[in-house]
């Protein structure tokens, strides 16, 4: 694929077949241009490849401080491989903060690490002053990503405080707990609305529209398609086992375990798949920008394809072919992702705020807690 | 003198303005589009590193800036406006010259290499001799109780087996007085014995009736003692779960599959850092045997009768060949070193 924009700068008419610019004089009213805008993905795994190479190098010769920079420099490749009318988007971190952010991070864990040696009791008190503090954490990792995300140089941001995100959080937990766990499906839709009805791109506030019993219906139909799997499976298994049992052969029963273990893994993986890539459509889909609407249509037998290939890859390469699964899943995501735009894609920039601090990026990067976007 | 087209955003509004960036002769930047023009010094402009073929933006004052796809022409800019972009330049060239990609490569794998074959067994040997005993004890006693649960049963050996076996491993006890070695006999199902951290030797039943000879017996027991000489169980722990961990960081953001996958290879590393620990432990029970006057001779005879009860016994055949290197080349090589010279067979 090349890398050059000026190809995918398409754009077709959903209503009124109106593809060139509103004339001036007419009547602006009724019509307003309704244009659906694909993201493209021009990231090749051979360029990747050389980035990701180089950066690992680097990073174990420096004995990780090049890290911070090359977590920048993949973040940018990324984003500047990511098109959208015509313009690819920009990733603005400093390097030096995110390193910053790191270091404080790992001095966090070591302090916590060494406090297991003075005694039980303060190792659980560190542990949970560091718990305490990740609504902070996680709020300066959504600010700092938004705030450092660009496209044609105006920027997102995030407004949402530590205040709501610790609300936010004990409501979910203490629901979680309360339900026996069937309050989590609420708890993951309340963070996702928390996150994007604090989100701006320059002035245009993001909207989040799905309903939670859509976000429950997801996980119905999953465990309900699996278990229309699993229950007969189980039956057949168990009637083999016993005829098996009396016909005194151990081989039968071996293989009827083994092809209910089997069957059971299978549905558990593609139901889990399900939810993810349903969840996924269903959250991006329920997203606005302005008056423009997000549209994600990503496909739950072509994401397992691409699961499980990637995977096979990466074992079979001994991790050579990380960057080639990275680029392809990633490219799979964002041609299966649309801005279906009201009038035209112009932004207004915010007026300028004072610097987010890269902390939350550090310590979030070490929790494995990925707040991506774009 | 030179000229190349970017688009101009004044970071008010994220509308795109085409304008053609010349460098003067006497070195300030001209901005010439519609509704811009600008003259700019070269020192006021911050050009973004190149990354690939990516478009590429130069910052400009008051949050205005350009963005090109012409690198080739951003990197003159840079080149002649003085400055450069300093170690950047450097990752750069690196990343864009195959040979220097490769030599990366290169670096990357020796360097993962020489961590899985030394570093982590280094690391895994040092962290082995911090752990203290008494948790050393706790995890050998623990896992003989689980294990007494689910796979062993209670000894239905002879009695004059018994004796025989706790005669010999007596006296070849007292040849290391420092370690807390004890005898557990169990019935496992076929010819097996294995060491606990505690300084637990387990024999099996099948095995005390396989061993024809007092000094074959001699000479497992022999090998198990240098599984807890060398802290073996408390090493093997350490290094499988660093190879986990390590997989784990590494693919980080792969999904849930991976992480169900990723066990593979820290299982094959597993039975990497397994004959290692067996090769080590033969060559403890050659020292012992030595010591306590037992012929060599026996430890090759008890690994060919236990390769022939293999044969006939495929379950624990794949149980003892997980986790031992291959029976002939450990019968040879055990035999060139009673020989008294190295051997000449050469090892399968």
């Amino acid at each position: 694929m090349g890398a050059d924009g000026e190809g995918l700068q398409m754009s077709e008419a959903l209503v009124g077949g109106e593809l060139s610019p509103v004339q001036p004089g007419e009547d602006e009213a009724h019509r307003i241009q309704k244009t659906v805008h694909p993201i493209r993905f021009t990231g090749s795994a051979s360029e990747y490849f050389r980035i990701w190479i180089v950066n690992v190098f680097l990073s174990i010769l420096t004995l990780g401080i090049y890290s911070a920079w090359a977590k920048v420099r993949t973040k940018q490749y990324f984003y500047r491989s990511t098109w959208l009318d015509g313009t690819s988007f920009e990733y603005l971190g400093d390097p030096i903060r995110i390193l910053k952010g790191r270091l404080i991070a790992a001095a966090a864990l070591g302090v916590l690490a060494l406090s297991q040696h003075v005694s039980t009791a303060v190792y659980f008190v560190v542990f949970f002053l560091l718990m305490l503090s990740l609504p902070w954490v996680i709020v300066k990792a959504v600010s700092f990503n938004a705030h450092n995300s660009a496209w044609r140089n105006v920027r997102f941001s995030f407004r949402g405080t530590t205040g709501q995100a610790a609300v936010e959080y004990v409501k979910g937990f203490l629901l979680s707990v309360v339900t026996l766990g069937l309050g989590m499906v609420w708890m993951n839709w309340n963070l996702k609305r928390f996150v994007f009805t604090n989100l701006s791109f320059g002035r245009h506030p993001f909207g989040f529209h799905a309903k939670v019993s859509d976000y429950y219906w997801i996980h119905i139909r999953a465990s309900l398609a699996m278990a229309a799997v699993i229950v007969p499976f189980m039956v057949v298994a168990a009637i083999a086992s016993v005829v098996f049992a009396s016909g005194a052969s151990q081989t039968g029963t071996v293989v009827s375990t083994t092809a209910l273990a089997l069957v059971m893994n299978a549905a558990v993986l593609i139901a889990i798949s399900y939810i993810n890539v349903q969840i996924a459509n269903l959250t991006w889909s329920s997203i606005t920008v302005g008056d423009h609407q997000l549209h994600a249509h990503q496909k739950v037998r072509e994401v397992l394809w691409l699961q499980i290939t990637n995977v096979v890859a990466v074992l079979f390469s001994l991790g050579l072919a990380i960057p080639w699964a990275r680029i392809r899943l990633h490219r799979y995501f964002l041609d299966h992702l649309k801005v279906r735009a009201v009038g035209a894609l112009v932004a207004e920039s915010e007026e300028a705020g004072g610097g987010v601090g890269a902390i939350g990026e550090g310590l979030g990067d070490l929790g494995g807690l990925g707040f991506d976007f774009g | 003198m030179f000229a190349f087209e970017a688009t101009f955003y004044d970071g008010a509004t994220s509308e795109p303005r085409a304008v053609q960036v010349q460098l003067t002769s006497e070195g300030s930047v001209l901005l010439m589009g519609e509704g811009v023009a600008l003259r700019l010094g070269r020192g006021e402009l911050r050009i973004a590193p190149r990354l690939g073929d990516t478009p590429r933006s130069i910052f400009l004052p008051d949050g205005q800036k350009i963005e090109t796809s012409d690198n080739d022409a951003v990197d003159a800019l840079a080149r002649i406006g003085g400055g450069g972009l300093g170690a950047a330049a450097w990752v750069e060239r690196m990343e864009g010259s195959w040979p220097l990609v490769l030599s990366s490569l290169a670096a990357v794998i020796l360097v993962v290499w020489a961590g899985v074959v030394w570093g982590i067994p280094l690391g895994a040997l040092h962290a082995a001799k911090l752990i203290p005993a008494d948790l050393a004890h706790q995890v050998g006693r623990d896992s003989l109780v689980v294990l007494d649960r689910t796979l062993f049963s209670r000894s239905k050996a002879e009695e004059l087996d018994r004796i025989r076996a706790e005669t010999v491993f007596a006296d070849l006890a007292a040849l290391h007085p420092e370690l807390p070695l004890r005898l557990e006999l169990r019935r496992l199902g076929s010819p097996n014995a294995f060491a606990l951290p505690d300084g637990s030797v387990v024999l099996s039943d099948e095995l005390l009736t396989v061993a024809e000879h007092a000094d074959e017996l001699a000479a497992v027991i022999a090998h198990e003692i240098g599984h807890v000489y060398h802290r073996h169980g408390l090493r093997m722990a350490l290094e499988s779960s660093s190879v986990a961990i390590l997989i784990g960081v590494y693919l980080g953001d792969a999904s849930q599959i991976s992480t169900v996958l990723a066990a593979l290879p820290a299982l094959f590393s597993r039975a990497g850092y397994s004959r290692a620990h067996e090769a080590e432990a033969d060559e403890f029970a050659l020292e012992l045997m030595e010591r306590a006057g037992v012929e060599p001779q026996h430890f090759a005879n008890i690994l060919r009768r236990l390769g022939d009860s293999e044969g006939s016994e495929a379950a624990g055949a794949l149980q003892y060949l997980s986790s031992h290197p291959s029976t002939a080349g450990r019968i040879t090589s055990v035999e060139g070193r009673s020989a008294g010279s190295p051997s000449l067979v050469p090892e399968e």
